[in-house]
């Protein structure tokens, strides 16, 4: 129990320290100037705020390293202290025979590395069966492991231990317990002691001339900097993950074939080990089909959500008078924050059917189609491309309309030829937001699109079911997929990288026509 | 234009184009405009002077409906253009703004080719019947709007790329291309420098020629160069109408001797 409780009594420390260092720095700073507060270079709020993070900071930052570092350092421990000549770690002279010297270099070495495993599970057996009481450390060393089982007796403690440990296993993992109990004793130790370094250091630096709010200033800066660098750096790592296994993918697999494929049948091939009879892939892993199934569901959202966004943003920004204004923009608003899974639901237990009940089912075999899936997303979509053609219509300025009623213009000559032609690079940009959104909507198609997990060409009829790039994605990493050998599973990261790159296109595209209307009047 | 013959100015008293009686409006719960009665004759130009927040853009406003626009404004009285009464329920704003042309105070070119922008109003009101007559229009509207030579070679740009002075004149030719016969200007001037002001001006005398002219200035000079009759505004009420002349040599009212000598305003 002590282990778990000395970072968060050094954190505790850290926190009070911080305390006491505004209090003190505060009074300290108006001290020294004798009340004066109009002699100190800074305000004493600053020299508050400079002993906190004088205080804070460093040892923060020797916590989280030690956070991170402390496996790695006690990995390395074990590295050493396993002496390579251990007489179990050789091999048989029995499994020697006939085998060359490297592959008896390579066969030592898994050896040392399954031995390695047994010891850090051993330990975290140790460390589970001391913490919860269960055993006492004396206990345990007492035990010889050449007579005593100690797996057995671990394991009947409740832990999980492995079998067979001898005592040179005993010995390490022993060894590597109170290397970590040592570790994890010194970490918070030493942000205790740098959290008092700082504190004290930095009261001491007060003066009348100190200037401390540059300082503080700056560090403030920097945490901005932070915030604001934190979003961009997730989307890089983002793209890092999805870009390493595609390049993986394409080398593997041939991006020719990949984007211009036809058939998307996975057949669990692993990467390196083609499984046809001419050393090709069995999966065939075409993408045409899967963005064919996306576009042309997104297309029909499109089509459903365009004109009813737009005149619907016509008719709040023009005509509607400022009570149901009041009224309708908040419901189409709660619209956009229904979750998109009960859109799905909705598609595949309303519309479907209905749909199917209206053109029978010669044209459409099945509840789930591009027609279900893209009118419930198109209906998802309405108060997106509403909500933002509302917004750039009403950008318009009056003057814009009064100019055109006082020529003697009706209201809809003024919103037909003025004002929809000058809102409209705005209206575009919200319709190729709202396709980006449609492009990347994953739980409507999952449920109401179809759910092949082969498809072969290209679907032209709008009720017959198709398969999207997100719904693939979805299968092929929820199903009974094989892990990361699997040539199908590093196809997904393909489909994931080329989603990416089409919305971010989109998006920078609508960013474009946005920016070039606001140029406009401002 | 002539400054020095002010008092002499000669005033052909034409027809009454417009006559307003009791005429009243409200914003919400404030009373804007208090009791104005005012005759604006044909060909001639009236400007409306006064301090800001006086009510004389908003009576301008009434005088083609477009306070319909807003909301809470709610207009009383009587207005008549050559006898009819504009607020009759029989009549259409739509149509009365089409013979009761409008420039504002912040030039406003449509976002679209100097061309269209003239274009726009002989289109919906279907006055070309060909694209001849529709080009004949246009270079008739920019030619009195004396934008002709500056705009001729560069008709298919857009409207917002001219200077401000130029888009006030677009947006006069603009006015004028819709063959209104009352011109009415919500300080025209007062978003440009004195050049383009000049230029204006001379355009307002031109004009008179053919409309009424009904302008909302801030500037007395500019009452004084290009108006025959002047209406003194404060404070929602019409104080003093006469002609331009008379108003700025010999006002009757102290009210507006205090604000043609600087005193108020």
């Amino acid at each position: 129990m002590s282990g778990l409780l000395t970072f968060p009594l050094a954190l505790l420390v850290v926190l009070v320290l911080c305390i006491a260092g505004y209090l003190l720095g505060r009074r300290r700073a108006v001290g020294r100037v004798k009340g004066d507060t109009r002699a100190l270079h800074s305000r004493p709020v600053h020299h508050g705020w400079h002993v906190v993070m004088a205080t804070l900071i460093p040892s923060f930052a020797v916590l989280v390293l030690w956070a991170f570092l402390q496996g790695l350092v006690s990995s390395v421990y074990l590295g050493t202290t396993v002496a390579d000549d251990l007489p179990e770690l050789a091999l048989p002279e029995s499994q020697r025979e006939g085998l060359e010297d490297e592959e008896i270099a390579v066969r030592e070495g898994a050896r040392r590395e399954l031995f390695l495993g047994n010891v850090r599970v051993l330990n975290e057996a140790i460390y589970g069966a001391i913490s919860s009481d269960v055993i006492s450390l004396p206990e345990i060393e007492a035990w010889d492991a050449a007579e005593t089982d100690v797996g057995g007796e671990l394991r009947s403690a409740g832990q999980i231990a492995p079998i067979g440990v001898t005592p040179a296993m005993q010995e390490a993992a022993l060894k590597l317990y109170g290397f970590e109990r040592t570790l994890s004793a010194i970490g918070p130790l030493l942000v205790m002691l740098l959290a008092a370094i700082g504190f004290i250091w930095a009261l001491s630096r007060i003066d009348g001339d100190f200037r401390a709010r540059n300082v503080v200033e700056r560090w403030v800066m920097g945490l901005l900097i932070f915030a604001s660098t934190v979003a961009i750096l997730t989307t890089l790592a983002i793209l890092a993950a999805v870009t390493f296994p595609s390049i993986t993918f394409f080398r593997e697999y041939g991006l020719f074939d990949f984007l211009f494929g036809l058939t998307w049948a996975p057949a669990g091939d692993t990467v390196g080990v083609p499984e046809g009879p001419g050393g090709e892939y069995e999966s065939l892993l075409g993408f045409l089909p899967l963005i064919w199934g996306t576009l042309y569901i997104s297309l029909v959202a499109l089509l459903v959500a365009t004109p009813l966004g737009l005149l619907a943003a016509i008719y709040l920004s023009e005509f509607a008078d400022r009570r149901v204004r009041a009224w309708v923009k908040p419901a189409l608003e709660v619209l956009a924050g229904v979750p998109t899974i009960v859109y799905g639901l909705f598609a595949l237990v309303t519309i479907g059917p209905f749909l199917q009940a209206v053109v029978g089912t010669t044209i459409m075999p099945n509840t789930v189609s591009v027609m279900t899936a893209g009118v419930v997303m198109g209906m998802m979509l309405v108060p997106f491309v509403s909500s933002l053609s509302d917004d750039v219509i009403n950008a318009v300025p009056q003057a814009m309309r009064d100019g055109s009623l006082g020529l003697g213009a009706t209201p809809s000559e003024t919103i037909t030829k003025v004002i929809l032609p000058a809102a409209l690079p705005g209206i575009v940009g919200a319709v190729v937001l709202a396709a980006s959104r449609a492009i990347g909507e994953t739980m409507i198609v999952v449920l109401a699109a179809g759910a092949l997990s082969n498809v072969q060409g290209l679907e032209p009829n709008p009720f017959g079911a198709v398969v999207t790039v997100t719904t693939r994605i979805v299968a092929v990493l929820t199903g009974e997929a094989s892990g990361f050998d699997s040539i199908d599973v590093l196809a997904v990261f393909a489909l994931a990288f080329t989603l990416f790159f089409i919305t971010l296109a989109l998006n920078l595209l609508a960013q474009r026509i946005v920016r070039r209307y606001r140029e406009q009047y401002e | 234009m002539k400054d020095q013959r002010l008092t002499d100015r000669e005033v052909d008293m034409q027809d009454i184009k417009i006559s307003a009686h009791g005429v009243q409006v409200f914003y919400g719960d404030t009373h804007a405009i208090k009791d104005v009665d005012v005759e604006i004759a044909d060909k001639t130009v009236t400007a409306f002077i006064g301090p800001s927040g006086c009510g004389k853009s908003t009576f301008l406003r009434c005088l083609n409906r477009m306070n319909d626009t807003i909301d809470a404004a709610r207009v009383e009285g009587d207005i008549r253009i050559d006898g009819e009464d504009i607020y009759d329920a029989r009549v259409d704003p739509v149509q009365l703004r089409a013979k009761v042309g409008m420039v504002f105070q912040k030039p406003n070119p449509f976002p679209k080719s100097i061309y269209d922008n003239v274009a726009y109003g002989p289109r919906i009101h279907g006055l070309a019947k060909t694209k001849g007559d529709l080009d004949n229009i246009v270079e008739q509207a920019l030619r009195r709007a004396a934008l002709w030579n500056e705009a001729k070679d560069r008709l298919d740009k857009p409207g917002t790329g001219l200077s401000g002075g130029q888009q006030q004149r677009l947006c006069i030719a603009r006015a004028i291309a819709t063959e209104p016969e009352v011109l009415l200007m919500d300080e025209p001037c007062s978003a440009l420098d004195p050049i383009a002001t000049g230029q204006v001006e001379e355009l307002i005398d031109e004009l008179r020629s053919n409309y009424s002219v009904v302008i909302v200035t801030h500037s007395m000079q500019q009452a004084a160069r290009v108006s025959q009759k002047t209406a003194f505004f404060h404070l929602g009420n019409l104080v003093e109408y006469d002609e331009t002349g008379k108003i700025f040599t010999n006002p009757q009212d102290p009210r507006t001797e205090s604000y043609i000598s600087g005193r108020i305003g």
